[in-house]
């Protein structure tokens, strides 16, 4: 999920307040749903995306890069070091090692028939995929058939 | 009839909010009045939740022009400068759709346009209301969208207007003058360009997967066969039927001049059947193939059709990035484009299996 978790709590309380509430006539059920927000906003001040996750990927960037070094000396400059605390830390230092992959593959995809870089693109590609299978695991199905049809068929 | 239009801003531009229906039907009033020299009625707006894009809706009008009355339902579409593709124009949709009304595309008729936004705060037309149902390609259990008898009825319309787009004589209308491009080396290409640079702005990271898949659809470009109106989003969902007619083409927001082999790689993206057999719910990709290369006459290779299905599934991927941010950091607050967040994993594992199908 690319979205800030404090900017998606933001979002759901501006849409349950602009396009949801008003149109609940049912006077309880309209109080619950003014419950939701009020939940939301004490949630939001004491919560971040799981961390667990994110270091799990953080290293294995890390550890890519590496395999690239190997394979092809030179074509990558060694992370910096650092010490992330919190999920935006991961966050931003995920995001300079997804630069730093992307620029491998400039260099390794023209490439990718030589010694050394045959086994980087290999490399390249199995952490892609690896990557997105795992995210798929926290990833539910969509419910796009109930929404365009209003929600009329609620499941869980 | 005639319409006039606006092409340039005349004002400051206005804040658009969407929740003004007052605001809105008052500022069209007054737009359409302009635009006609006579008296004009709007009644009330009613707003339609289809689309994930464009704002739309539906009223009736009366109005007067050259001495004669007309009373008609129509429809507003307003492109929301916080919408997935915003910033929005709306001229190439108009002018494509005032071209089509003299073709056998099914379109709905369009009246008037502007890109000025000092009138909405965001670039509209007026279209007639069509009637009809719009079936999506998302059913509860992931089965089929129609029986057999609808499948070939609906699926051959919605081939027949996809050829008849594709053979439409654009040269000598005002679609020339829409974006697109012209080489048939380049058409692929610049599309692929168009999207990195969507993504690019959408994207505050770096995606390798699909800095990846570029670099692959780049050095797989096919050469165009011809240069053609392309709808650039045409599947299930974006057309409207009544009693096994499809009454209407919808969403042409994506409009351009491209190869029109683009359209055919769309409508077999995996987003669009399910765990359906049939593109779109309607053919195989060889009968899809077939019935196509028939209506047209031009041969249509398989690879193409794989080449422009991962290329459309890598731009599926990318307007989903553009979803993301329409709602991340432009505050557009439909939680739609935030569920479609969600969804990237799922789009971006796509993306590597159609790229292994086509290789």
């Amino acid at each position: 999920m690319n979205i800030p978790l404090q900017r998606l709590i933001e979002g759901i309380i501006a849409t349950m307040r602009a396009d949801v509430i008003p149109h609940v006539s049912d006077s309880y059920a309209r109080g619950q749903a003014v419950g939701v927000i009020d939940l939301l906003n004490n949630i939001a001040p004491r919560v971040e995306w799981a961390q667990a996750p994110l270091a799990g990927l953080v290293d294995s960037k890390r550890s890519l890069l590496a395999e690239i070094a190997d394979a092809v000396p030179g074509i990558v400059m060694p992370a910096p070091p650092s010490e992330p605390h919190t999920a935006d830390d991961l966050l931003a230092l995920k995001a300079r090692l997804d630069g730093a992959i992307g620029d491998a593959i400039a260099v390794i995809w023209p490439r990718r028939s030589e010694p050394g870089y045959d086994r980087a693109a290999a490399l390249v590609a199995a952490h892609l995929h690896d990557e997105m299978a795992a995210e798929m695991k926290n990833t539910r199905k969509p419910l796009f058939a109930e929404i365009a049809k209003g929600g009329d068929r609620a499941t869980t | 009839m005639s319409s006039t239009t606006v092409r340039r801003p005349t004002g400051d531009p206005v804040p658009f909010d969407p929740t003004d229906v007052e605001g809105i039907r008052a500022a069209l009033t007054a737009f359409v009045r302009a635009q006609t020299g006579g008296p004009v009625e709007i009644g009330p707006f009613r707003r339609f939740t289809v689309g994930f894009s464009w704002i739309t809706f539906g009223f009736r009008a009366k109005w007067t022009e050259g001495g004669r009355e007309h009373e008609r339902e129509l429809i507003l579409r307003a492109g929301p400068p916080t919408g997935i593709f915003g910033p929005y124009l709306a001229y190439p949709e108009f002018v494509t759709l005032r071209a089509l009304e003299a073709s056998t595309v099914p379109v709905p008729r369009v009246y008037w346009y502007s890109d000025d936004n000092s009138v909405l705060g965001a670039p509209f037309f007026v279209c007639d209301l069509v009637p009809g149902e719009a079936p999506v390609p998302w059913t509860h259990d992931g089965g089929p969208a129609f029986d057999d008898e609808r499948r070939l009825l609906l699926g051959g319309q919605f081939v027949g207007a996809l050829a008849a787009l594709h053979d439409f004589a654009w040269e000598d209308t005002q679609v020339a003058t829409i974006d697109g491009s012209r080489d048939v080396r380049r058409a692929a290409i610049d599309q692929v360009d168009s999207w990195m640079g969507n993504l690019a702005r959408w994207s505050p990271d770096r995606v390798p997967l699909l800095e990846l898949s570029a670099a692959w659809l780049r050095e797989r470009a096919p050469v165009a066969s011809r240069i053609s109106v392309t709808h650039g989003d045409y599947r299930i969902g974006n057309f409207l039927e009544v009693d096994g007619k499809i009454t209407a083409i919808l969403d042409w927001e994506l409009v351009r001049l491209g190869d029109p082999v683009e359209d055919l790689g769309w409508v077999c993206l995996q987003a669009w059947r399910g765990r359906s057999p049939y593109m779109c719910h309607f053919f195989e990709r060889e009968e899809l193939r077939d019935r196509y290369a028939a209506l047209t006459g031009r041969e249509v290779s398989l690879s193409d059709m794989a080449y422009w299905e991962a290329f459309g599934t890598f731009k599926l991927a990318i307007m989903h990035y553009g979803a993301t941010d329409c709602f991340a950091r432009r505050g557009f607050n439909d939680l739609r484009m935030a569920g479609m967040g969600a969804q990237i994993p799922r789009l971006l594992l796509q993306v590597e299996s159609a790229m292994e199908r086509a290789s």
